[in-house]
């Protein structure tokens, strides 16, 4: 773990007509951490990755990623240098075979606008992601339709798109949502597996889950910053607490 | 597992898909090569309009099939294609090659420009943008006689050939065309197939099922929108380049966008997604319009009832409904 930051953001704000959904939030994180991210439900978690990965611009405030200043990059330029999220929902392409999903993927860097002589780009593509899919032990699943897999593993194949790519920085926006504690588990010993160097931002409301994967946790309450530090600290602070973890809000999802 | 064993499972399940492709084709092929000896020269004439026709339908598939993209102003890039060849051959004579490749230069420049306007958008803005965009077109088209000929069109066109450097091919007659009409069909159909198939149409239908995600991938949806327009605009624009050929005339409903709609109608009747579709649904539509409007007026009363019937029952047209009948039901 290095200790240049990988990634900076700096008093970032975002209101939505006169409804302050962030406030002068900042963070940083080193390469290679895991940091978890929680907060109650509104408390501007989504908005936060929407302003990392470029599909929401900040008020005020600045990103920085490896150095370089990405306020108002594009998304597409962002995911170049490395940053790639998961949605809460799950968007996975549900009529298409789990190759085909994480081929998208792939080639998004590498062909995938070529009109013709795309075999090549295809194969080298469908190549990667069999490989992929074996490290995942989900090698039998190759040719099934996402649709037809379980929730479980479609919340799977939801992750793998999005470190196909090996990202620098992956952004997990509630992938343990509607899991039971060993898929969570299974889940995130998945993710670490296929991309041990990737710093990863988890966003869930499993606190057992966060609490044992994550370097940091990062507590987000209406919009504020108000405690990033060892799980130990933030189970032991009071703010904290009085937010998030006493009122028991992970029944809630 | 090693890298060879990876991409051979790849290539394999591929192929296999592909066998049972080449021989509905060939099947095919065989068929549309004996219509020449059954048919009357009208037929033909009529078959050959069936061609262009479901060619231009089986372009805006891409379109709506592939991207989730309703366009109402997929007839002006097809009547905007035969004008710019009517034009061309009454001032430079009517070479095969000459007439395609205006065509295609001319499709995909219209719906550049259809591209500009509509490609950040979606659902019911496209639809409107793209009439709009259309009527535009129609309007130049209208009012520009001394070129176009304004509402009577443009009639008496010199007789369809081919250059081919040492010999020159007549095609005016209706069998020759109708194999020009049959061999652009099928190229048209391959082109499509490959350009759904090249990592570009497989990200086209990415952005039908998840823009969001898409764009969280790196993908530019506006990059892939238009490449799917310059792509039907082509295939569409070869097609309107034989139209006038088939009646020697062109006229402005040709690009109007009540024609547009029609395509619509035609592809959801043979099936939207499938491509070979657009051919069944022009031919259904064209053949009610020609043989019943001799009877009625109302013949588009009744496509809109076979539009209404195929739609409840079939919803996903008439090749996946006959498909699913004969594989069996249960299956989707
Ligand atoms: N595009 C938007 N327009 C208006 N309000 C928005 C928008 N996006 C988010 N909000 C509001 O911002 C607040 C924070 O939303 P956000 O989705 O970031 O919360 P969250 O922490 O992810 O919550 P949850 O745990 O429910 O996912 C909410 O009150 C939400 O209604
Ligand atoms: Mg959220």
């Amino acid at each position: 773990m290095s200790d240049r930051p990988l990634l900076r953001i700096g008093n970032v704000g975002i209101a939505f007509g006169g409804l302050k959904v962030l406030s002068d939030v900042s963070l940083t994180l080193n390469a290679g951490e895991v940091l978890g991210l929680i907060g109650p439900n509104g408390a501007g978690k989504t908005t936060l990755f929407n302003i990392v990965t470029g599909f929401l611009r900040p008020s005020h405030g600045e990103v920085v990623f490896d150095g370089q200043d990405i306020t108002h990059a594009r998304t597409a330029q962002r995911v170049r240098m490395g940053i790639v999220r998961t949605f809460q929902k799950s968007m996975v392409f549900p009529d298409l075979t789990v190759l085909e999903n994480l081929g998208l993927a792939l080639r998004a860097g590498d062909g995938g606008y070529a009109w013709w002589g795309g075999s090549a780009v295809l194969t080298r593509a469908e190549v990667r992601a069999r490989d992929i899919l074996l490290r995942a032990g989900m090698y039998d699943r190759a040719r099934r339709p996402v649709a037809s897999l379980s929730y479980g593993e479609q919340r799977i194949v939801d992750v793998l798109i999005s470190l196909a790519t090996e990202p620098k920085l992956l952004l997990l926006d509630e992938p343990t949502a509607g899991l039971s504690k060993a898929e969570g588990e299974h889940l995130v010993a998945v993710i670490r597996a296929l991309c041990p160097e990737t710093s990863l931002i988890l966003v869930a409301h499993d606190l057992d889950i966060v609490f044992s994967v994550c370097d940091r946790v990062a507590v987000l309450d209406l919009g504020r910053m108000i405690a990033c530090d060892t799980p130990a600290a933030i189970r032991a602070h009071e703010g904290a607490q009085a937010a998030y973890l006493g009122k028991g809000k992970e029944a809630v999802q | 597992m090693t890298e060879t064993v990876k991409a051979f499972d790849a290539a394999a399940a591929r192929s296999t898909q592909v066998n049972r492709r080449i021989a509905c084709v060939a099947g095919l092929l065989v068929l549309a090569a004996l219509v020449p000896f059954a048919a009357s020269d009208y037929q033909l004439r009529f078959a050959a309009e069936i061609l262009i026709v479901g060619t231009a339908v089986l372009s805006l598939d891409l379109l709506v099939g592939f991207g989730g993209l309703v366009s109402l102003g997929h007839a002006t890039l097809f009547g905007g294609a035969a004008y710019a060849a009517a034009v061309a051959a009454r001032a430079w004579g009517a070479d095969l090659t000459l007439m395609v490749g205006i065509g295609i230069v001319t499709g995909m420049a219209m719906a550049f420009v259809t591209g500009i306007v509509v490609m950040r958008t979606i659902a019911l803005f496209f639809l409107i943008l793209t009439l709009i965009v259309g009527q535009i077109f129609w309007e130049i088209v209208f009012h520009w006689r001394s070129v176009t000929g304004g509402a009577d069109g443009l009639r008496g066109l010199p007789a369809l050939e081919l250059h081919l450097g040492f010999t020159t091919l007549d095609l005016s007659s209706s069998r020759a065309l109708y194999i020009t009409a049959a061999v652009l069909a099928f190229a048209a159909w391959a082109v499509a197939r490959s350009f759904v198939n090249a990592p570009a149409g497989r990200a086209l239908i990415g952005t039908r099922e998840r823009q969001l995600r898409m764009s969280a991938l790196g993908y530019d949806i506006a990059r892939i929108r238009m490449m799917a327009l310059l792509a039907s605009g082509a295939i569409a624009g070869a097609a309107g380049a034989l139209y006038p050929f088939v009646n020697q005339y062109i006229g402005p409903n040709s690009m109007h966008w009540t024609f547009s709609a029609m395509m619509v109608v035609m592809l959801v009747i043979g099936g939207v997604g499938s491509l070979y579709g657009a051919f069944i649904g022009a031919a259904i539509c064209l053949g009610i319009q020609t043989y019943i409007s001799s009877y009625t007026d109302r013949w588009q009363l009744v496509v809109g009832l076979i539009f209404v019937l195929t739609v409840l029952i079939m919803p996903r047209g008439i090749v996946h409904g006959v498909g699913s009948l004969m594989r069996g039901k249960g299956k989707p």
